[in-house]
């Protein structure tokens, strides 16, 4: 016992020290190659409109991620430069709005049960090393075939890895509705779970055990995509479905560390260069505090498999809105030509699709929970029906 | 679930404070992103202007939700 405890400890303390290694450049994580045209430090004038406008946002954003874990960040990046915010300005502000909600929504999901935290911690150190090496490719890319390059890459990664997890995840999750279960079980954790490289870890409140060299690099894709295509979560969450073998309630809070993490250390390094806007992040923040918390409590109403069939949902609608922008960067490349009108109808039919995904996960999530609501209020009407006849 | 006790104080109380810190940084909005923009030393600032609001706007969301009958099921998972 001792001597896991002391194998943990020590775990811990190796990714730790790699991980403050990583910091300094933590913050360019931002899912888009930002060239130097767009680190500009203009603070936008916010009308009411424009203020109610991030507060849903953020409403919507917090009800997604108290529910799976991660999501938000891919319609509030481009929703704040909506309202002609700088790119940098809008990455680093998103930054500092993801990590109080993501500890609120943590906090409350770590009530319920549902959240391991050493698992988080091992997820959460890995994933931010794995940013630094994500970084390193789009700083590749970035110089070779600059910023159109460098988006054109974001995004076909982005449809590709998106589509096939998304589909993945919800025919995996008409499995479990067709055999009327509440999950299924994932053969490729039961493999992982037989490599038994040491050090070996313990997590006792997701009750797995596995190897040290199969939750890092884990942990590091994480990261790497959340560097690529800035939703880590969308390959976290899965991963520690199907990989470790965790039960989707779990994934989904334990993952709200990572983003817990990763938004932290990304905000200290963008707040150094004095690019957050705490206006729009607070804004952002009063919508969605309120919805990380009825994300969360959303969690408790639900079967295990919704979190898979909200999460592919939102999944696949976002690479549809993703797929519309690629011809943009193909014409900024030169390869094909479209016109400054279409380019314009590309964009923000794009960016409607963002919202309409982040709509659609918001209405199944409330959806069920209304509809869990009015089946127990009738089974206690019923039961207090009952009682009076005997 | 419909049994138990509503915060509907808790819910009021933590609303205006809530409200009152929002109206405080909106009203001086100006001085304040001036300063943030500064960077380096603010960046301490930052961090702890934004967990403070997601303490007090936090606080005041969990007891609005209670308030509206909106509570867990059940612990645990299931």
């Amino acid at each position: 016992m001792e001597r896991r405890k002391k194998i943990t400890r020590w775990s811990l303390v190796a990714l730790g020290a790699l991980l403050l290694l990583s910091i300094p450049s933590l913050g360019e994580a931002a899912g888009e190659a930002l060239g130097p045209g767009d680190v500009v430090k203009q603070f936008v004038h916010l009308d009411a409109l424009g203020a109610i406008y991030l507060i849903i946002l953020g409403f919507l954003g917090g009800l997604i991620s108290g529910f799976i874990g991660s999501g938000g960040a891919f319609v509030l990046t481009p929703g704040m430069m909506s309202l002609g915010a700088p790119a940098a300005i809008a990455v680093a502000s998103n930054m500092c709005h993801k990590f109080p909600k993501a500890m609120v929504g943590a906090y409350k999901r770590y009530k319920y049960g549902q959240l391991d935290l050493k698992m988080g911690l091992f997820m959460a150190i890995s994933a931010v090393i794995g940013v630094q090496l994500g970084i390193y490719v789009q700083k590749f890319i970035f110089a070779k075939w600059g910023s159109a390059g460098s988006n054109l890459y974001v995004s076909v990664a982005f449809v590709l890895i998106l589509t096939l997890v998304g589909l993945y995840m919800l025919f995996d999750a008409r499995r479990a509705v067709r055999a009327k279960s509440e999950d299924t079980t994932s053969r490729l954790a039961e493999r992982m779970k037989r490599i038994t490289i040491p050090p070996i870890i313990n997590f006792n409140v997701a009750r797995t055990r596995v190897s040290f060299w199969v939750i890092v690099p884990l942990g590091l894709a994480t990261g790497m995509l959340a560097a690529t295509i800035a939703v880590g979560g969308f390959i976290g969450v899965p991963g520690m479905i199907y990989v470790l073998g965790v039960p989707p309630i779990m994934a989904s809070a334990t993952e709200l560390v990572v983003a817990f993490l990763m938004g932290l250390t990304g905000t200290v390094t963008w707040a150094l260069s004095g690019f957050v806007d705490i206006r729009m992040v607070l804004l952002l923040l009063a919508g969605s505090l309120i919805g990380v918390q009825l994300g969360a409590v959303g969690t408790t109403y639900v079967k295990e498999y919704m979190i898979k069939l909200v999460m592919a949902t939102i999944m696949l609608i976002v690479s549809v809105s993703r797929g519309i922008a690629i011809p943009t960067y193909l014409h900024q490349l030169g390869i094909i030509k479209l016109d400054q009108s279409t380019i314009k109808l590309l964009n923000n039919t794009s960016f409607i699709i963002m919202c309409l995904a982040l709509a659609t996960g918001g209405a199944i999530v409330l959806g069920n929970m209304w509809k869990r609501k009015r089946e127990l209020e009738a089974k206690d009407a019923g039961v207090a029906v009952t009682l009076q006849k005997t | 679930m419909g049994n138990q006790k509503r915060p509907v104080k808790q819910a009021i109380l933590w609303g205006i404070v809530s409200l009152a810190a929002y109206l405080a940084l909106f009203l001086n909005q100006e001085i304040v992103t001036n300063y943030f923009a500064r960077g380096g030393a603010f960046a301490i600032a930052v961090v702890l202007t934004a967990m403070a609001f997601s303490f007090i706007h936090g606080a005041f969301a969990s007891y609005l939700l209670e308030m509206l009958g909106i509570r867990p099921l059940k612990k645990g998972v299931h």
